[in-house]
């Protein structure tokens, strides 16, 4: 298992995040729709189909900790966040074959539930409010199909690095 | 499918969720200055977003400056018949300021103390990326003479948040929009006379500031088009900083007082520079422990 790339390939999409995702961001331009790049979750999905649910949720857990520390006040909501839909998409890798279809059809997926979940603890400790469709039509569903298609546009390069990482698995 | 949630992985989950609420609540409160290892965390990744954020948005701001050139010949002939207003203008500032003085001078009083007067120049190093936290990165810290609550403005001079927390080499900044108890803000509106109130919340889907308690008397009339300012009464913030316009005026909750919507000046989506206002004269709110010694003196 080659945790030091993926890790390396991790942080680098945790940093994008913040930063590059920032500047091109959809309101910058004056559009009405609220997108949040989530590819530190779209990168734990993989890791959850590829390498195993354990991995995903011990990547998720690292991953939503720095979110938390880095870029929010309070601790824990990314923590959980992350760390259970890796181990939940982990999970659904045994009830099915990787195909890319099916790899999009769960990083949607998981997407969606994760705005909601992040959401309903913001608005429980009073950090977020919302109208339930506005929420739904300005921010879960642009950011969804944004996370898809990036995660389209990274499906190659990252299937070949979990690929590589489980030939010398086997090897090893 | 039957044990898809089995009995360990729902108490695994049960006690995720329990360990979650617990560090929430702990970590809820207001903190001007976390704990080490998340300081240590902050400066650490700060320092490499630093090297990601700056070129980006050179980048994009040179994609701009292409589409800027389009406008040129039009925004030319509008600032050339600024510019003869704008000389009008100055001499009469220079007017005033010496008659300010002159009056000051006369009447004895020394500058206003709630200005600040004293600025740092920082550049942006990231962003929150979800809109719930509303959050930037600086590249000022502790080490460069930041402080928690200092007022920072944006490159044009319109408010646009407050230092929340500081570590050694970078701080956050809460952006207006993230508005909580602990980030409301005292501020006048100019009118034929100073109008006060309290900036209290954010409307995200217009994208305002809500500003209430602005009393209801006859001769106090808000006018949409009226500049708003920060009137320095908070505590830390200096007074005199812009903060945008009033776009409508409409009745209070309970009809006592009046609720103004402003559009802020600031553009919180394209921010590279700020700077944070230091005010020499703060009034910090006395600590827990002092309080409640006081009040066990009291009894």
């Amino acid at each position: 298992m080659r945790i030091g790339a993926i890790s390396v390939c991790m942080f680098f999409l945790f940093l994008i995040e913040g930063t590059i995702a920032q500047v091109f961001a959809p309101e910058v331009w004056g559009l009405p729709w609220i997108i949040v790049p989530r590819f530190v979750l779209v990168g734990v999905v993989f890791i959850g189909l590829y390498a195993g649910r354990r991995k995903a949720l011990y990547f998720g857990l690292f991953f939503g900790l720095l979110y938390d520390v880095v870029y929010t006040e309070v601790i824990g909501v990314y923590a959980f966040a992350t760390a259970v839909l890796g181990y939940l998409a982990g999970l659904s890798s045994r009830y099915f074959h990787q195909s890319w279809f099916l790899v999009l059809v769960n990083v949607l997926l998981i997407v969606l539930i994760n705005e909601w979940l992040v959401y309903q603890v913001y608005h429980l400790f009073n950090r977020a409010s919302m109208g339930a469709l506005t929420l739904l039509l300005k921010e879960m569903v642009p950011t969804t199909v944004f996370n898809t298609l990036f995660a389209m546009l990274i499906f190659r390069p990252m299937s070949k690095l979990m690929n590589k990482s489980r030939i010398n698995q086997e090897i090893a | 499918m039957t044990n898809f949630f089995g009995n360990k992985r729902l108490i695994a989950i049960l006690i995720g969720l329990i360990v979650l609420i617990a560090v929430m609540g702990a970590t809820l409160k207001e903190r001007p200055v976390p704990t080490w290892p998340e300081r240590f965390v902050k400066d650490s990744v700060s320092f490499v977003q630093g090297l990601l954020y700056k070129p980006t948005a050179m980048v994009s701001g040179f994609f701009d400056d292409i589409t800027h050139i389009y406008n040129v010949y039009e925004e030319n002939k509008a600032l050339k018949a600024q510019i003869d207003e704008h000389a009008k203008l100055e001499a009469e500032v220079n007017a005033l300021r010496i008659d300010n003085e002159k009056y000051r001078q006369m009447l004895n009083t020394k500058d206003s103390k709630l200005r600040g007067n004293e600025t740092y120049a920082a550049d942006v190093i990231a962003r929150t990326p979800d809109r719930w936290n509303n959050m930037l990165t600086i590249s000022k810290g502790k080490n460069d003479g930041i402080e928690p609550n200092m007022a920072v403005v944006s490159s044009q001079g319109a408010l646009i948040g407050r230092v929340q927390s500081v570590s050694a080499f970078s701080s956050q900044v809460e952006l207006l929009m993230d508005i909580e108890q602990a980030n409301h803000i005292s501020a006048l509106i100019q009118g034929t006379q100073n109008i006060y109130g309290v900036i209290e919340s954010y409307d995200l889907e217009k994208h305002e500031l809500i500003m209430r308690k602005i009393p209801k008397v006859k001769d106090v009339v808000v006018k949409p088009g009226q500049y708003v300012t920060t009137s320095g009464m908070g505590g830390v913030m200096p007074s005199g900083l812009i903060i945008g316009r009033v776009s409508s005026v409409g009745d209070g909750d309970y009809g006592l007082t009046q609720t103004a919507r402003i559009t802020p000046l600031a553009n919180f989506y394209q921010i590279e520079q700020v700077f944070v206002v230091k005010r020499n004269f703060v009034v910090q709110p006395p600590p827990q422990e002092q309080k409640q010694k006081a009040n066990k003196a009291k009894k």
